[in-house]
């Protein structure tokens, strides 16, 4: 049987090994986590209240000089949130508008920075990780600076037991 | 415990807390996505690039373009590519208020689309533009074409072909990435440099590129580009809110500068 010194040795030495081999772990585990999945942009030809929300969203938006899209939709059930990201550029006007259809009774937008600083979807302004802002279904941006930023949609159905379609529309401002 | 095995074990958990602090903080987002998420990417438009870029002031817009007209090209791998080129070509024009060769691009975009077998429905709707354009009413240009743009690539997603609508995101987004550099390798400003901060799109493009079909993986310029993002990557990943370097722009101009004229080529 190893003595106490021997076992402090290897102890130590397992230690030192781990501490090398970590961050590349780490790295290696966080490269394996970069996976991408596809975006969806179908839109259910039955659901009129999600088409015509999309339409009404993409006509305000261009008339306000936006460049709009459909940037992804999807199916949730209660409390289910969706994520994205995206690259915005500094100095730009963003908007994003979340919209429901049948049985959706509200959706959150809420859109954090590469720091976790959280927009204020009354101001714009990136506020510090972790602030409580108010719900709210569609917020402007316009970042300081160029980073990818999280899109969270959280949708809130007026059924539990039954989901709902939702849609996020977003566009840049073209003339800043 | 014995005395002599504490100051390792605690050195373990320094270990052990250090390496959980680099992997939280290596998150690239905010607090809230689920650490096993993978990333749903909503990809930029070269006019958006563009617009940004306006915040420097006088820009030699139609300098940073290529504005290439041809539009025959053997397979689809260089059609979506060029045609991706070619849009972001038109969202320079505009910027430089340029109507020829806006129109130019515009039936470049056009011709391009219908070899990739976009519905004439689809390209009806970008007919506005050179009247528009004639009329001087640019925003709305840009709106027209931004809404083409997104037509063309929604209906080869609608067609199943995935495949293409990246190589035209992917065409574009290499297009505003040499045009952006060759004006911040000019008139160089920290500040604005940070627009090439975009290491998530580049890890974006990396990810889907190694895995389209065989035939698009095998063109040369599409192999070409896939092992060129590794460097672009370093190049531009200088960390959040910090400025490029003059040196890597240059070197970020010379690599695009090369693949542009490789699709261009055929």
């Amino acid at each position: 049987m190893a003595s106490p010194k021997s076992r402090c040795t290897i102890v130590t030495i397992t230690a030192l090994l781990l501490a090398l081999v970590w961050p590349m772990w780490n790295s290696a585990l966080h490269c394996a986590e970069m996976t991408f999945q596809d975006v969806t942009k179908d839109v259910d030809p039955k659901d009129t209240v999600l088409q015509k929300a999309i339409q009404k969203v993409m006509i305000t938006a261009n008339l306000k000089g936006f460049d709009a899209s459909l940037k992804m939709t999807g199916h949730s059930v209660n409390g289910d949130t969706e994520f994205a990201e995206a690259t915005l550029f500094a100095g730009n006007e963003y908007f994003f508008t979340a919209v429901g259809g049948d049985n959706a009774a509200t959706l959150n937008v809420l859109v954090i920075d590469q720091n976790g600083g959280v927009v204020d979807p009354e101001t714009g302004k990136i506020l510090p990780p972790g602030t409580k802002v108010p719900p709210s279904d569609s917020l402007t941006i316009r970042p300081e600076w160029t980073g990818s930023f999280l899109i969270q949609v959280t949708m809130f159905c007026k059924s539990e037991y039954e989901g709902a379609n939702w849609a996020l529309i977003s566009g840049y401002k073209v003339k800043q | 415990m014995h005395r002599a095995m504490k100051i390792p074990a605690a050195f373990l958990a320094l270990v052990l807390l250090l390496g959980a602090a680099d992997a939280v903080q290596a998150g690239v987002t905010g607090p809230t996505r689920p650490e096993s998420e993978s990333v749903r990417m909503l990809l930029p438009s070269p006019g958006e690039l563009f617009v940004s870029l306006g915040r420097l002031g006088d820009v030699d817009w139609s300098d940073a373009a290529s504005y290439n007209p041809r539009y025959d090209y053997k397979d689809n791998a260089y059609r979506a590519l060029n045609l991706g080129v070619r849009s972001a070509d038109g969202f320079l024009a505009i910027q430089a208020r340029d109507k020829k060769n806006l129109g130019k691009m515009f039936q470049s975009i056009v011709t391009l689309a219908e070899e990739l077998m976009v519905r004439d429905t689809v390209l009806d709707q970008g007919r506005e533009v050179e009247k528009l354009a004639r009329e001087g009413k640019w925003d709305k240009v840009h709106l027209e074409l931004g809404k083409l743009r997104t037509a063309i690539m929604d209906e080869m997603e609608n067609m199943g072909d995935s495949n293409v609508a990246l190589l035209v995101s992917a065409g574009g987004w290499l297009e505003g990435l040499r045009a952006t550099s060759k004006v911040l390798a000019a008139n160089y400003n920290p500040e604005m440099s940070t627009i090439l901060y975009q290491p998530q799109l580049v890890n974006y493009f990396a990810y889907r590129m190694i895995r389209l079909d065989k035939g698009s993986r095998n063109n040369p310029v599409v192999r070409n580009l896939t092992a060129s993002l590794t460097e672009i990557k370093e190049l531009i990943d200088v960390g959040y809110k910090n400025p490029v370097p003059r040196e890597n722009i240059v070197k970020l101009l010379e690599i695009s500068t090369k693949l542009v004229k490789e699709i261009e080529k055929g």
